[in-house]
């Protein structure tokens, strides 16, 4: 499907909600998950994030005419992971309170399928200033929706936003909603957040988030819609739900090993 | 393989693809760019290393502080032979496998010992907890601190807030802490966080072996 | 010896790595449609925890501490998992073709899977030994396998029902995750006192 540039306004804005990380590919789960008990923990992770995001598409695509294919994914895994480390360390050295709230979810932004995907997916094709506002945008989208997360559990689950107060909680009247706080709490504010989404996209786009984008470039994004993982060119023009795994229907590019690309989703 | 969308540069484009991947190109290009970032990390690593080690003990020393607030500096003991600087103290081998105790801390204040500081790891519910005991040099407990933080959210953690913590003064090493009523010195155990409070209890327990083995007061 | 079992169950039902530490929910949301695809990934997962807790474990404790180089670890404990996951995928492929046709195109995606490369991170943390760091693997890959295969059973029980049309998909399995989540609740304080 050919794709002509789009504004780079566009690509800044379209992490926000028509294709944001969190809430419509569905990417990047587990640290959204966990590390959202507070507001201020949701802001931190994502202003981390961003940073690594930005980093690696500028690296990825100043190298992209350097890079060999063949060696693609080591290469990115390395840069991803050292500018990951880095991180670690600015953190460890200048907010260490964060640090140790984030956990071993600051290492984990290495694996995260939005970064790699956006390095294989966008920036070893385009342009550096395309790839940073693409960074920028993503990357604005996915601390938005932390925050938004963050915020509510926070607010329902500690009755604090940002550690201050909120003034409807009091010893004797209403206290806090404990389970907001708990596992348990973090995968039902998902659930509404996606759903609300969901809405928003099919009534701002009147259509289907699915049709607003092309999935190929988002390798590992669940379709918030049909939550189907693999889904082929075919079956994408034709609007079948998700296929089953099995041999034949898998793509082509899917059956080579090291062809393969790690997120799930398919290549080019 | 990934399309390049500039025209103009087709043909030198093409050269120098094939170029980078033939032979041995990729494995070297590959090895400069692990070779390159890990450079930088062991500069950041550098650069940082003196505001990392400054946040780190900070955050530590912080701690002891609440506890005994006039003491001027905290000597560090090895577990193999925890008190060995203590005057008049016993020497205790506290590396054995199971124990919780992570560290034994000399406080001093002009020159004089003044108590010791024992650290404690119990695994509680998800995670360890830490815990901070301080005892004068008569065993008698001065002051605790408890980090929950990786106890359940709101239940667990619990067991760092005022409430569970207030009930925690005043007893002696030679004291059994716990929701128990066979122990020497009850308290009130945190409802919901069972397994946070008794691991609490287990690292308060151990800590206090430990000090009146130190301290030899048994 | 109790130490061992006591990690084991542990991370398999209170800690459990899906529900309660939050890791390995992209694929545990985008796989439990189908029953075959979650065992499919859950094997390969267990697969590769213990293999590369083996690797993993001798490379930090006898390479990168020693030497001072701890910091390292985020960058060669990744590229020794995509690596391992080759290296396995290729034997594999050789050596047990009935055993790749099952779970083999599952390998690569792992790489990416945080579970991984999180149990790797939390067993150098809480300084297991070599043992205890298995034990800890095994069992986080036995915990997923756990709650995929429930959740699975959940969503086919869900497929059923009448479902308001925003929530059609993903946020009704979130809203069941969350509900499974409590139920694993319950197991707190079931190991401390079977074990101790």
């Amino acid at each position: 499907m050919a794709k002509n540039k789009k504004s780079l306004s566009y690509e800044l804005i379209k992490g926000i909600v028509k294709e944001n990380p969190l809430f419509v590919l569905v990417l990047g789960t587990c640290p959204a998950l966990a590390v959202t008990t507070s507001a201020f923990n949701g802001l931190g992770m994502g202003i981390a994030f961003t940073f690594v995001l930005i980093m690696s598409n500028v690296v990825i695509s100043a190298l992209r005419k350097v890079i060999p294919d063949s060696v693609r994914i080591p290469a990115y895994i390395t840069i991803i992971a050292s500018l990951v480390t880095i991180v670690e360390f600015l953190l460890k050295a200048y907010t260490p309170e964060l640090d140790q709230s984030l956990g071993i979810f600051i290492p984990l932004i290495t694996v995260n399928c939005i970064i790699l995907g956006r390095a294989e997916a966008f920036a070893n094709r385009n342009g550096l200033m395309a790839s940073i506002m693409d960074a920028i945008g993503m990357g604005l989208g996915f601390t938005l929706a932390l925050l938004l997360m963050g915020g509510l559990r926070e607010v329902f689950g500690f009755g604090t936003f940002f550690g201050i107060n909120m003034p409807w909680i009091s010893e004797g009247g209403l206290r806090p909603i404990g389970i907001f706080a708990l596992p348990a709490g973090g995968f039902a504010i998902y659930g509404v957040l996606v759903a609300l989404f969901n809405k928003m996209n099919h009534s701002w786009y009147s259509r289907k988030p699915d049709d607003t984008m092309d999935r190929r470039n988002y390798p590992g994004s669940i379709s918030a819609r049909t939550d189907a993982p693999f889904v082929s060119a075919e079956a994408a023009s034709t609007g079948t739900e998700s296929i089953a795994i099995s041999k034949g229907s898998v793509p082509e590019s899917m059956t080579e090993p090291g062809e393969r690309s790690i997120c799930p989703g398919e290549r080019d | 393989m990934a399309k390049n969308a500039d025209k103009s540069h087709n043909t030198a484009g093409e050269d120098k693809t094939r170029f980078i991947e033939r032979g041995f190109m990729p494995a070297i290009i590959l090895t400069l760019i692990a070779v390159v970032s890990i450079a930088l990390l062991a500069l950041t690593e550098y650069i940082t290393a003196d505001a990392r080690a400054y946040q780190q003990q900070y955050m530590a020393d912080a701690n002891k502080r609440t506890i005994f607030v006039d003491a001027d500096s905290f000597h560090a003991e090895e577990l193999e032979n925890a008190g060995a600087s203590l005057e008049g103290g016993n020497s205790v081998d506290l590396s054995v496998d199971g124990s919780v105790i992570r560290e034994v801390f000399i406080a001093e204040r002009d020159g004089k010992q003044i108590g010791i500081l024992i650290t404690a790891k119990p695994i509680g519910y998800g995670g360890a907890l830490t815990i901070m005991l301080g005892y004068d040099l008569e065993g008698n407990m001065i002051g605790l601190t408890i980090d929950a933080s990786t106890q359940t959210a709101g239940l667990g953690t619990k067991v760092g807030e005022a409430d569970f913590l207030q009930q925690l003064s005043g007893f002696n090493a030679s004291d059994t802490v716990s929701a128990d009523s066979s122990a020497s010195f009850q308290v009130d155990s945190v409802s919901g966080a069972t397994i946070s409070a008794n691991a609490t209890f287990k690292g308060i327990n151990a800590a206090n072996e430990a000090a009146e083995q130190i301290l030899g007061l048994r | 010896m109790q130490d061992m079992f006591k990690i084991l169950f542990s991370v398999i039902l209170i800690d459990n790595l899906v529900l309660s530490r939050f890791l390995g929910v992209c694929s545990f949301l985008g796989l439990t449609k189908d029953l075959k695809n979650s065992m499919g990934m859950s094997v390969a997962v267990i697969f590769v925890m213990l293999v590369s807790t083996a690797v993993t474990y001798p490379i930090y404790y006898y390479l990168l501490d020693p030497s001072g180089l701890g910091y390292l670890q985020t960058v060669i404990f990744i590229l020794v998992i995509a690596a391992t996951v080759q290296v396995l995928e290729a034997i594999i492929r050789k050596a047990m073709p009935p055993l790749y046709d099952a779970m083999g195109i599952f390998l690569p995606l792992i790489t990416t899977n945080c579970a991984i490369l999180g149990v790797m991170l939390i067993n150098i943390q809480e300084t297991y030994s070599f043992v205890n760091a298995i034990m800890s693997s095994l069992g986080a890959g036995l915990g997923y396998t756990l709650a995929m295969f429930l959740f699975v059973g959940v969503r086919e029980k869900m497929e059923t029902s009448d479902i308001p049309e925003s929530f059609k998909g993903l946020p009704s399995a979130l809203m069941a995750a969350s509900i499974v989540s409590v139920a694993f609740m319950g197991f707190s304080g079931v190991i401390e006192n079977l074990f101790s």
